[in-house]
This record gives C-alpha cells, sequence and structure tokens, in this order.
C-alpha cells in the first residue's frame, strides 16, 4: 500500500496570529502550507505571507472585527466556501491565533469546526490576553479558550505572563516580537511533531491528550552552537520554563522539537530526553519532533513545550466545569463488500461523489431492475 | 498595403476525438473563416486526462496534418482546450484600502484589489489557468464594472479563479508539443465552447451552459456578460456507453453505436419500436435489445449527471443566475431528449447549443460535439486582438487585458 506522509497546514488567524505565520514562513527548511486570514486588508496587504485570504469582505469591509468574536465568526461563516476549499489536501491543521482578538477568539472556532467537517484534524495554538489589554480582552481570550475546550479542539494556550517572564528590562517593542517568536517556535515545534518522520506517528490526539486545558503551558526556545553542546542548552533551555519545582511535579508532558542544521543522531536524542526526563516525573509524556532542518551551518534551536497540571490555588474559576473532549468513537456499521461492476472503468481511480463511484451504472447503484 | 494574413487555430484534445479548426481573422466586424479542419478519433485520455501519451500524440499529430492538408496552412502553434475532473473553480473577493482616496481609484488601485483577490491559496498540485474579474465595490457598492476616478475609501473586487491539475495540465502540454504544436495559450473548455453557441443577449440575462464531452460534463454559468461560475464532473459519453455495455451485456464498440443511433434521456413512448437493433461485432453477431432497458439505463444516467451539475450550483448559490436557461452542448448534447431531461431537472427553459459565429462554418456547424474547437478559435480571436490593441495602447498589464477581454468583448 502506499502511503504519504501527513500533510498539515498551518494558518494564522487575526493580526497575531498572521505575525507569527510570516514568522514561520522565513525560518529556514519552513515548507509546511502556510496561509493568513484576517478581516483587516490593510494588515494583510501588508502581510509578505504569500497565501491570504480576506474574511468576511462584505461583513467586515476590509476592517477588524471589532473586538467582537461573534463578528470574526460571522466572517468566518461569510467565507466558509473560500475556508472549505483551503482545506482541501490537508490532513491536520494548525490554528494559530490571539484569543484575546475579535478575529481570533471568534473565528478560530468556526474554522476548527469547518475543518472537521472536511475531516481536518485541527490544534490550536492561541495566545491569552496581554496585561496591558484590560479585563475584557482577558474574558474574551478565557471565553474563546473554554468554547474551544467544551467542542474538545486540542488547545495549546500560552500565556503572555509566561512568555514575557523576565522581559522586564526588554523594550517593549521587542517584547512583543519576542513573544511571536516565541509562538513561532511552538508553532513550528507542533508542525515538526505532527508531520515528523523520526520517529513516526505524531498525532492530534498524542497533542491534544498532553496539552490540553486546564493545563498550564510554558514554552521556551534555548540554541546550543552544536550537536554535542546540546544537552547542556537543553537544561538551560528547561530553566528558561520558569516553572517552580512544584509545577515542574505536575508535569503532564513536554514535546522537544530540534531543529538543526547538521545531523542529530539518535544517540543525542536519547540523551536530550534523558535529561528532560530528569526533570519531571515518570509517568509524564514525552512527545518529540526530533531533527527537522534547521538553518544551515547553524547551531541547534531547542523548542521546549511543557504542560503542567495547575494546582487548586491557580485552578482558573469555572475550568472545573470542562471535560476535555474526547473524540467519539465512529459506530460500528456493516460494510457492503459486494463487487459491483464498473466495466472499462475496471482498474482506474474511481469517480467519488459523497462515498458513490460514479463509474458504477447508475441502474446498478440504484438497485433499479431493467425489466 | 495588403495586410498580414493572420491564422488562429483551436486545438480540442478530447477524450474520444480530437478536433483541430483552423481560421483565418478579418477585420472586424468580420468574423474568422475557417480555412479548414480535422478531426480524428484518440484514445489517449480517460475522463478529460491524458492516459497514454504516445496514443494522443500520435491522434494530434494526424488532426493537425488533416487540418494543416486542408487549409493550406502549415500548423505550428495554437489555443488548447483543457478539462478534466482536476479542475476546480473558486470564487474569491478582497477589499484594498485606496492609496489617494480624493484623486479618486487609479489603475494602480485596481491592481493591487486585483492581486489580493488573486492571492488565494491553492493546493500545491494545481496552476492558476483564467482569473477572471466580476465586479468592484466602492465602498461597498457592488456592481461597478469600471471603478477608474471614483472617490473611494475602499474597493474590493471579486473574482472567479479557474485551476487545473498541474501534472494533467503538463502531459497535455506535452502531447500538443510532441505533435510539432506550440502552445499559444490554454483555455477551458466550456469557456471556449460558450463563445461559439452562447448569444451575447444569452450571457447578459444569465445562462448555464452544459457541455458534454466523452469524460466530463464541463458547466459553466454565465451572468452580466461575464463567467461567474465553473466546474466539471468527470462523467461523460464514456460513462453512457460503459452503462449500456455492462447492462446489456454488449461490446463497448456495439454500445457505442446503440447510444449513437437509439439511446435516449426519456423512456421510449408508446409508438417506439420494442427493439433496437445493435450491429455486429467481434465475435458477436447483429442482435436486437429492449428499447425499455437501453432507455432505462441511459436516462437514469442523465438524470443523475444534470442532477448532481444542479445540486452542485444550487449549493454555491449561483443557479438562480442562470435567469435565461440552459443550453446544452459537446457530443452528448446529441443524445435524444436531453433538452426535455434538463427542463425536468433544472426547471428553466434549454436548448441545443452549435456552434455559430465563424465563415465558411459549414462542414462544422450543426455539431454541437465541434462547439470547444470552435470557441477556441473564438477565443483566439479576442486573444489576439487585446495583444494587438494592449501592444498599441502601451499597457500589457494582464488586468486591462482580462478586463478587456472578458468584460467588454463578449
Amino acid at each position: 500500500m502506499k502511503t504519504r506522509p501527513p500533510h498539515t497546514s498551518v494558518w494564522g488567524v487575526g493580526g497575531l496570529g498572521c505575525r507569527v505565520a510570516e514568522l514561520l514562513t522565513s525560518r529556514a527548511g519552513w515548507s509546511a502550507p502556510t496561509l493568513g486570514l484576517d478581516g483587516d486588508s490593510r494588515a494583510l496587504v501588508c502581510s509578505e505571507l504569500k497565501n491570504k485570504l480576506q474574511l468576511g469582505p462584505s461583513l467586515l469591509d476590509g476592517e477588524g472585527a471589532g473586538a467582537d468574536p461573534e463578528r470574526g465568526a460571522a466572517a468566518v461563516r461569510e467565507s466558509a466556501a473560500a475556508v472549505r476549499r483551503s482545506l482541501k489536501g490537508a490532513d491536520s491543521l494548525v490554528l494559530i491565533a490571539g484569543l484575546a482578538g475579535g478575529i481570533g477568539a471568534g473565528a478560530v472556532l468556526e474554522i476548527g469546526r469547518l475543518a472537521r467537517e472536511e475531516g481536518v484534524k485541527p490544534v490550536v495554538i492561541g495566545s491569552g490576553a496581554f496585561r496591558l489589554q484590560g479585563r475584557a480582552a482577558f474574558a474574551r481570550a478565557a471565553r474563546a479558550a473554554e468554547l474551544l475546550e467544551k467542542e474538545g479542539f486540542p488547545l495549546l494556550l500560552l500565556s503572555p505572563d509566561r512568555y514575557l517572564g523576565g522581559a522586564g528590562e526588554v523594550p517593549a517593542g521587542e517584547s512583543f516580537k519576542g513573544s511571536e517568536r516565541l509562538l513561532a517556535a511552538a508553532a513550528a515545534a507542533v508542525v515538526s511533531f505532527l508531520t515528523r518522520s523520526l520517529p513516526p506517528g505524531g498525532s492530534v490526539r498524542d497533542l491534544g491528550d498532553v496539552f490540553a486545558p486546564p493545563r498550564r503551558l510554558a514554552a521556551a526556545v534555548g540554541e546550543a552552537e552544536d550537536v554535542g553542546g546540546l544537552v547542556h542548552a537543553l537544561k538551560r533551555t528547561q530553566t528558561m520554563l520558569n516553572i517552580t519545582v512544584a509545577e515542574a511535579a505536575r508535569t503532564a508532558g513536554v514535546l522537544l522539537a530540534l531543529f538543526s542544521g547538521s545531523p542529530v543522531t539518535l544517540e543525542d536524542v536519547n540523551e536530550g530526553m534523558e535529561c528532560l526526563g530528569e526533570a519531571v516525573p515518570d509517568a509524564a509524556a514525552r512527545l518529540l519532533a526530533a531533527a527537522s532542518p534547521g538553518p544551515e551551518g547553524g547551531g541547534v534551536e531547542i523548542v521546549l513545550l511543557a504542560a503542567f497540571t495547575p494546582g487548586e490555588e491557580s485552578r482558573r474559576p469555572g475550568a472545573h466545569r470542562f471535560q476535555r473532549g474526547v473524540a467519539p468513537r465512529p459506530a460500528q456499521t456493516e460494510i457492503n463488500f459486494e463487487v459491483l461492476e464498473r466495466g472499462k472503468f475496471a482498474g482506474t481511480e474511481p469517480t467519488l461523489l459523497e462515498g458513490e463511484d460514479l463509474d458504477i451504472p447508475t441502474f446498478i447503484r440504484r438497485g433499479e431492475s431493467l425489466d | 498595403m495588403e495586410q498580414e494574413q493572420q491564422i488562429v487555430v483551436g486545438l480540442d484534445v478530447g477524450t474520444t476525438k480530437v478536433c483541430v479548426v483552423v481560421a483565418e481573422l478579418n477585420r472586424p466586424p468580420a468574423p474568422p473563416r475557417v480555412l479548414g479542419s480535422g478531426l480524428v478519433k484518440c484514445e489517449g485520455l480517460r475522463k478529460g486526462e491524458v492516459i497514454n501519451i504516445d496514443k494522443t500524440v500520435e491522434a494530434v499529430t494526424e488532426a493537425v496534418s488533416q487540418a494543416g492538408i486542408i487549409s493550406g496552412v502549415d500548423i505550428s502553434e495554437a489555443y488548447v482546450g483543457i478539462s478534466g475532473g482536476h479542475i476546480n473553480s473558486y470564487n474569491n473577493r478582497a477589499t484594498i484600502p485606496v492609496r489617494h482616496p480624493a484623486s479618486g481609484v487609479t489603475r494602480q488601485d485596481a491592481e493591487r484589489a486585483l492581486n489580493a483577490a488573486r492571492n488565494f491559496q491553492i493546493p500545491d498540485s494545481s496552476v492558476v489557468l483564467h482569473v477572471i474579474p466580476q465586479d468592484y465595490q466602492v465602498d461597498g457598492r457592488g456592481g461597478v464594472h469600471d471603478p477608474l476616478n471614483m472617490t473611494a475609501q475602499r474597493l474590493g473586487l471579486r473574482v472567479h479563479i479557474i485551476t487545473a491539475g498541474a501534472r494533467a495540465l503538463q502531459d497535455l502540454q506535452r502531447c500538443v508539443k510532441g505533435a510539432g504544436v506550440s502552445i499559444r495559450g490554454f483555455a477551458l473548455q466550456p469557456l471556449a465552447a460558450s463563445l461559439a453557441v452562447l448569444h451575447e443577449e444569452e450571457m447578459r440575462s444569465g445562462v448555464l451552459l452544459i457541455d458534454i464531452g466523452g469524460g466530463t460534463s464541463d458547466y459553466i454559468v454565465f451572468n452580466d456578460n461575464l463567467p461567474g461560475y465553473s466546474g466539471a464532473l468527470a462523467v461523460g459519453g464514456d460513462h453512457l456507453s460503459n452503462d449500456i455495455s455492462v447492462g446489456l451485456h454488449l461490446l463497448l464498440s456495439q454500445a457505442e453505436a446503440v447510444k449513437v443511433r437509439h439511446a435516449s434521456a426519456a423512456l421510449p413512448g408508446p409508438e417506439e419500436d420494442k427493439t433496437c437493433p445493435v450491429p455486429s461485432g467481434p465475435g458477436r453477431e447483429e442482435a436486437k435489445v429492449s428499447r425499455l432497458k437501453l432507455h432505462k439505463i441511459t436516462s437514469m444516467r442523465m438524470e443523475e449527471t444534470l442532477k448532481i451539475i444542479r445540486d452542485q450550483l444550487e449549493s454555491e448559490e449561483v443557479l438562480r443566475l442562470a435567469g435565461s436557461g440552459i443550453v446544452l452542448t459537446g457530443g452528448g448534447a446529441r443524445l435524444r431528449g436531453i433538452e426535455e431531461a434538463a427542463r425536468g431537472v433544472f426547471g428553466i427553459p434549454a436548448r441545443l447549443g452549435t456552434p455559430w459565429g465563424l465563415d465558411g462554418l459549414e462542414e462544422i456547424a450543426d455539431a454541437p460535439e465541434n462547439a470547444t474547437a470552435v470557441g477556441l478559435v473564438k477565443y483566439a480571436e479576442i486573444h489576439e486582438r487585446g495583444e494587438r490593441r494592449s501592444r498599441r495602447l502601451r499597457c500589457p498589464r494582464p488586468l486591462s487585458r482580462i478586463l478587456d477581454l472578458l468584460g467588454k468583448s463578449f
């Protein structure tokens, strides 16, 4: 049987999502199909992304959603046909969005639903609200996360408190750029995990199981000059995760991605994972997206994502109400193995429409008697 | 000074046949004059896509040679039609801010709107065949065809994008080049066919063209003089023949002959013979088959095909645009009773579309199966005149050409 590698598309949704998507496309070795979706035509025109889709051109008239998730969702519904077409050929979809924005908060859920209808498995990498955005933004992001969680979408929700941690002395502009770079690195790690060739079989469900809310996430990016310095750099990166000892003990899982221009051996990876394993409980899941292409001749970029179960004191109100979504098992049905006559089309690729092979004569498919 | 004779060639590489039409362009408003044509059976394609390069090259070479001998023209380049299940179409829309609102919309703004609207993610395995501007929205007001100099803050544009499978396109390209013919341009087959069989009034009022070929049924909806939606279903006349062969246990050649002579999209009337003669075939003697069975097989297939197209157009909310009715063309449109069947399925008037509008067309007129090849000549005429005009005006920009070609010339 012929197999093909899984196709993962990456969509940046809204202003932040598009900027992160742009950063992704400029990464060395980046090959995943990448699309930017926004309602704001000015932002889209300025974006250097090759593929862009304007959401809700009639409803929004080329402007943003005005921090209104309902308008963000309606914009996707207006552009549903274009969204569906853009999903063609993908097995999984990584959606990146700032969940505090109108487009980000409203559009991601709608896009995720459309993706599921098209048989594409979505993963959402969301950024929460920045403190400076105020309470309303926090509420929007929390609501968007709740809805995503309720519908069982794998969600990696990064809190800016986490990735802006330690940035107090850095100029504000740089902090935001740094946060976008971190989100891009997290997205690259997820895509690398979903499309990895070594070891095979990264699945959306694995990500969902490890990272779904109410787990807290931390992300860090480190660098090693060469593969030899990998373990040391990995330890440094671990400390950059900025999690407490108590949090480390509640680690549910880690995802490690290595982007390297030079070959990383299995031995290197083993050493790295062992080093990582020392810091987390035995039960924690270890997901590996190893040895993806990185800058040629450069060092090794290490991306580490960690998910840990919040302690009672830090659990956000209402989080306990939601069960992590479990994909329903498809009902087992009887499959018809009757051989149908295809005549001259026997042995050719079938012309399929809604599960029917149109090459088979209509009267046979309809079960009509000719007598 | 005598003007240089300008020759154009339309090349339709279909699932069952290759048709070439050679014509000379006349000074407008005189229509192009057909100088010759070639028609050869082809077995190198299935469902509109090349499956055997050698057989296709052979058929194209022979058809080109026939047309060359009849017309006295050494054919070196042609406009080529393309169709198949790999064809997809999309409608996209974009809005951009006008750079200097007070000075009005400029050509650069219109180009930016076009670039924004054509910036559409398509599968890696596809290439864009046509980008057809529809209408502009000036500060949200739609239906504007020429926004230049209008005062506006924002400019929106709707476009219809038609894509083809890259592999299918390359294979077709290889076959045509293999026959010693270079490709002057590709055109979607139903777009070309529409130029051959539709009337301007129909395009303006809204019309659906269904081109039933051997391997595919292509369709295109025109409204307000512009193609607004198109698609291809990989089901055509070959499926009818196959259904007959399977249902009545005939050889494919016998089934084909029975289809051409006796098949219908409607059940037989009481006055018709109960049986139809079947010609002999290799190892088979002449025979007779039940007319009722034959018509049941073909009417079910045709009704299903039309319903699939109807449902697709309804789901895209474009069927309502085809106000003036349906025009059926292509070899499959020769099936008896097809106009009634289309009227029944769509609930709007339907007619058979045969090529018109070229001089010296007698030999290939009245044959809906030649619609695409004739349409390619008309497409070539529009394209060549557009190129000339653009050169003369020193305005070779694709936007002006597309608007000129598709917005006004139709």
